[in-house]
């Protein structure tokens, strides 16, 4: 059993995650124990998932809806992913040639990205299949507007981190539309 | 448009294409999970999980209810603080203007201040006593300090006091019949008990003043003065009827 930090106090917003909690607690069980297949573990990612997003979690939030859902998902992957990743002792990221990747980005096309607007669902899913952190990251990023600091601490890994592994998404997407990576 | 404005503006449309292609992530995570549904409604979700669940949440509420509680708390003692020294503001002022209040005020303090041992030697609970005597005889100490004689003696019922003085010092002896109500100052004093010819007494000192109090079988005894307590001892236990 984890030990929480901090408590929910405020009536609304506890209303909200208990909603969270039972719309989706099948589905992010799911996620966890699909990635880490133990059911201690992914009993411990649900619950970190909830307290952290217990923190972000504001009043007019709509539980029922995609978004909603999607964070949940996305939180529990991440986690679930990092516990299997130290599981197997594993970095969980790899920093190698930071360099040339952040000296890269600013060779973007804007042209390139505009001409697929109606492949959006394949380039995203494209961008899973290279890595699922990827697209996840560039979620949190650029749909729920969270900062890096927010980012890192929903799951649990360094801001450091969060940006290498936003650069390498950025850089990963320019090479989907670009083509070099296809389904 | 120089170049600064251009970098912002495809700045700001990369994130709005990041954004949409964020969109199209989180309907991709749905659709996979609806495709997955069927396995989905098969999860058992642990019984710890629930129970956790239901316990953070409880957490959560308890902590809620002690924060309004305090606040209520605070609330309410701020204002009752505030009446209160309102009222001992008022206080004083009546009490420093009004002069019948002054009197009543200080008279209740005086009141409350006033401590008294009361003691009271009755026939029931003394081992020594055999029986009271009337006032015919009295006694009198056959030890008498050095300096001092008998200047004054008065009677109060059955109660006889003595006074003895050197010129300048006096003390007093008095004498009534056991069963009679003494109050003795000991707020702040020093208390002992001693033995005196096989009974018990009570040294009382208190800001120089000794007050020695005793009984024998018919009677009890008071000292009372500036003198050692060893010289009142003294004197107590040369007491001769007459």
């Amino acid at each position: 059993m984890l030990l929480f930090l901090s408590v929910i106090e405020n009536e609304v917003i506890r209303t909200h995650l208990e909603d969270i909690y039972y719309l989706y607690k099948k589905e992010l069980w799911y996620v966890a124990k699909g990635i880490l297949h133990d059911e201690y573990e992914a009993e411990d990612v649900v619950q970190t998932a909830l307290i952290k997003v217990s923190e972000y979690i504001d009043e007019d939030m709509d539980v029922k809806c995609n978004k909603t859902k999607g964070l949940m998902v996305i939180i529990v992957r991440n986690l679930s992913i990092n516990i299997y990743n130290q599981r197997k002792r594993r970095a969980t990221i790899n920093i190698d040639g930071l360099e040339e990747v952040l000296a890269d980005e600013s060779n973007e096309a804007p042209e390139t990205y505009v001409l697929r607007l109606d492949q959006s669902k394949w380039i995203a899913d494209q961008l899973s299949q290279v890595k699922r952190e990827y697209a996840d990251i560039m979620t949190l990023k650029y749909v729920y507007e969270y900062s890096n600091k927010e980012i890192s601490e929903m799951l649990s890994i360094s801001e450091g981190n969060v940006r290498i592994r936003i650069t390498r998404a950025k850089k990963a997407l320019q090479k989907i539309i670009g083509g070099e990576i296809s389904g | 448009m120089d170049k600064q404005d251009n970098s912002t503006n495809t700045e700001q449309m990369m994130e709005a294409y990041y954004k949409y292609i964020g969109e199209a992530h989180i309907e991709n995570i749905v659709s996979e999970l609806d495709g997955q549904s069927a396995n989905i409604d098969k999860v058992k979700i642990p019984k710890s999980l629930d129970d956790w669940f239901k316990g953070y949440v409880e957490k959560g509420k308890k902590e809620e209810r002690q924060k309004k509680l305090m606040r209520r708390i605070k609330k309410v003692s701020s204002r009752v603080a505030i009446v209160l020294i309102c009222l001992i503001i008022s206080m004083i002022v009546i009490t420093f203007t009004v002069e019948a209040v002054r009197v009543k005020v200080f008279n209740f303090w005086s009141i409350t201040k006033e401590k008294y041992t009361e003691i009271r030697v009755d026939e029931a609970s003394s081992d020594h006593i055999v029986s009271n005597s009337g006032w015919e005889n009295y006694y009198y100490p056959s030890y008498i300090p050095n300096g001092y004689s008998l200047e004054s003696n008065e009677e109060f019922g059955t109660n006889r006091i003595l006074k003895f003085s050197d010129g300048k010092e006096q003390f007093s002896f008095m004498q009534a019949k056991n069963g009679t109500d003494f109050q003795l100052d000991t707020e702040e004093a020093i208390t002992e008990e001693i033995m005196i010819d096989g009974y018990k007494g009570l040294l009382i000192l208190k800001d120089g003043r000794v007050l020695l109090f005793w009984n024998n079988a018919e009677s009890s005894f008071y000292l009372n003065g500036y003198l050692e307590s060893e010289t009142f001892i003294e004197m107590a236990e040369s007491l001769e009827k007459k």
